[in-house]
């Protein structure tokens, strides 16, 4: 639970004083959608060309592709507090990203611009 | 990029007749990519992604790329050879152009990198994804001839298979000897994994077997995990020996199949797999981007070398600061050089370089375990992201383990697809 205060206190600093509103509700300012190219970049290593995992995997890591951008988000800002139980390498990664970086990258996956850097 | 752009200028005044992608900005830029790795192929792909008018020329002397990450499940008989390799006709369908030849050298001053066959290639930019070479000088004895009889494996290939070939032949109750250097090396947990899988092997053929291992320092990637589970899996039929207790090896024999320790301990082997210390691949000492370490110093931004202009680096070849010399770092590398590269060429701003890597380790079939970590620049300099390094926890139940397991065959699968289609 501090860990998931701490992550709200750095996107929204009076949110945690107030009721605690998820960071999902604060619009921050977009990112180039070059340096979203390049994040969304780091993700499909693992989940696959698109956000999506190929045929030959056996579907131990998810799809991000076809999910929406609320659900994405929800769970990377979990993922980034600690908040899901089972979880491998997630909670790391998501040290790496800010509250923008994921914002972006849960509407890249859900519906990525075709304009590339 | 002055010179580029008259070049630009001329061709489009030239070519009316060409689509207008092709007189896009940056259109007719040549870039030459040697190495069809990881690294090399991923910038390959993603050139042809985000920067259509570019031309892309990816040298690389094999036909199908063996890759070191799973060459240890082929060792230990999980995997087919088939398996970890990968031809090049899902890049060419994007519209690279291949050409199987080796690079020889590299003129930064005129641009161009001459291959074996003696044809020239001329380039705007070039980058270099040539992943390493041993140091045949650094380690008394071993040389090419000796690696034919204690093989390194440590690249894909004729290696790989004599190492196996080795195992299956080796005597139930026989010894397996690893060779491990100081850092930096190709793939920091990658000998650990490698022992783990052998002694799975041998535990199921050849249970009377046993493996050392000689080591030239006292730590090494995710070392608290692999010794909790090694204890668990192969209990004391898998010996490291450490630095401090005389694990670095000075001397190799590989017709006795000996090694002897800066103590002057002796160890015969029945299969002896050293793996020497290693630098950038050949061709980037021939353009002059390595330093007196023998790796690639790098700009964090873009990769760009900082010895020569024009000149990419990534992948085992670079000095890229903490990030680990692993396929993932080369893989997220490539999309960054790839990026920096199309922005430069038509005159826009660079994204933001952002690495992530993770590296999975497989101790027995359904016993995985990950290091993660992610990097950016900051104040020029590669550094990670605060919290974001770290390893599987110790303890964790099978169920943990299971599931990393699981994750690094999904993950070969999802690379090899975003990297080679397949």
């Amino acid at each position: 639970m501090r860990q998931a205060l701490t992550a709200i206190k750095k996107c929204a600093p009076w949110a945690a004083l107030v009721l605690l509103l998820p960071c999902a509700a604060q619009p921050l300012p977009s990112l180039p959608v070059q340096d979203v190219a390049l994040l969304a970049g780091n993700c499909v290593t693992c989940h696959g060309p698109g956000g999506r995992p190929p045929a030959e995997a056996s579907g131990s890591i998810p799809a991000l592709r076809g999910r929406s951008s609320a659900l994405l988000l929800e769970r990377m800002q979990a993922f980034k507090a600690g908040r899901v139980a089972g979880a491998t390498v997630m909670p790391l990664l998501m040290q790496g990203y800010d509250t923008a970086q994921m914002q972006a990258l849960a509407r890249w996956f859900a519906a990525p611009p075709t304009e590339t850097p | 990029m002055a010179a580029l752009h008259r070049r630009q200028l001329l061709l489009g005044a030239a070519s009316l007749a060409a689509p207008a992608v092709v007189r896009a900005q940056g259109a007719g830029a040549r870039v030459v990519v040697v190495g069809g790795g990881f690294g090399g192929a991923t910038v390959a792909r993603y050139l042809r992604t985000w920067a259509p008018q570019v031309q892309v020329t990816l040298v690389e002397p094999a036909d199908r790329f063996f890759t070191c990450p799973f060459s240890n499940h082929y060792l230990a008989g999980l995997r087919s050879w088939d398996s970890i390799g990968h031809g090049y006709d899902g890049l060419r369908a994007t519209g690279v152009q291949v050409v199987h030849a080796r690079a020889e050298d590299v003129d930064g001053q005129r641009r161009s990198l001459r291959l074996h066959t003696g044809q020239e290639l001329r380039w705007d930019r070039l980058v270099l994804s040539p992943g390493v070479d041993m140091r045949w000088d650094a380690l008394e004895g071993y040389d090419r001839a000796a690696a034919e009889l204690a093989p390194h494996a440590w690249k894909a290939g004729a290696q790989t298979l004599l190492l196996r070939r080795q195992l299956q032949a080796m005597p139930d109750g026989g010894r397996f000897v690893m060779v491990i250097p100081d850092n930096p090396f190709r793939c920091p947990p990658g000998p650990y994994e490698r022992a783990s899988l052998v002694a799975h092997y041998l535990r199921q053929h050849k249970p009377r077997s046993k493996l050392l291992l000689l080591d030239a320092k006292n730590n090494f990637s995710k070392k608290a995990l692999f010794l909790q589970g090694w204890k668990a899996l192969y209990g004391d039929m898998l010996e490291w020996v450490s630095l401090a207790q005389d694990g670095q090896v000075v001397r190799v024999d590989a017709r006795a199949l000996e090694v002897e320790t800066a103590f002057g301990t002796h160890h015969r082997a029945d299969v002896l797999n050293v793996i020497p210390p290693q630098k950038a691949g050949l061709i980037a000492e021939r353009a002059g981007v390595t330093d007196a370490s023998g790796w690639a110093p790098v700009r964090g931004e873009n990769l760009a070398s900082q010895r020569v202009a024009g000149i990419h680096v990534l992948g085992d070849a670079a000095l890229a600061g903490p990030i680990p010399k692993s396929g993932f770092a080369a893989n997220n590398q490539g999309k960054v050089v790839a990026a920096a590269i199309a922005a430069e060429l038509s005159d826009k701003t660079p994204p933001t370089a952002w690495y992530a890597n993770t590296c999975y380790s497989l101790l027995a079939p359904g016993y995985g375990i990950s290091v993660s970590g992610v990097y950016r620049v900051q104040q020029g300099r590669l550094a990670d992201l605060p919290h974001s390094v770290g390893v599987s926890p110790l303890d964790a139940p099978a169920g943990h383990r299971a599931a990393e397991a699981n994750h690094g065959a999904d993950w070969y699968a999802a690379i090899s697809a975003d990297i080679w289609d397949r």
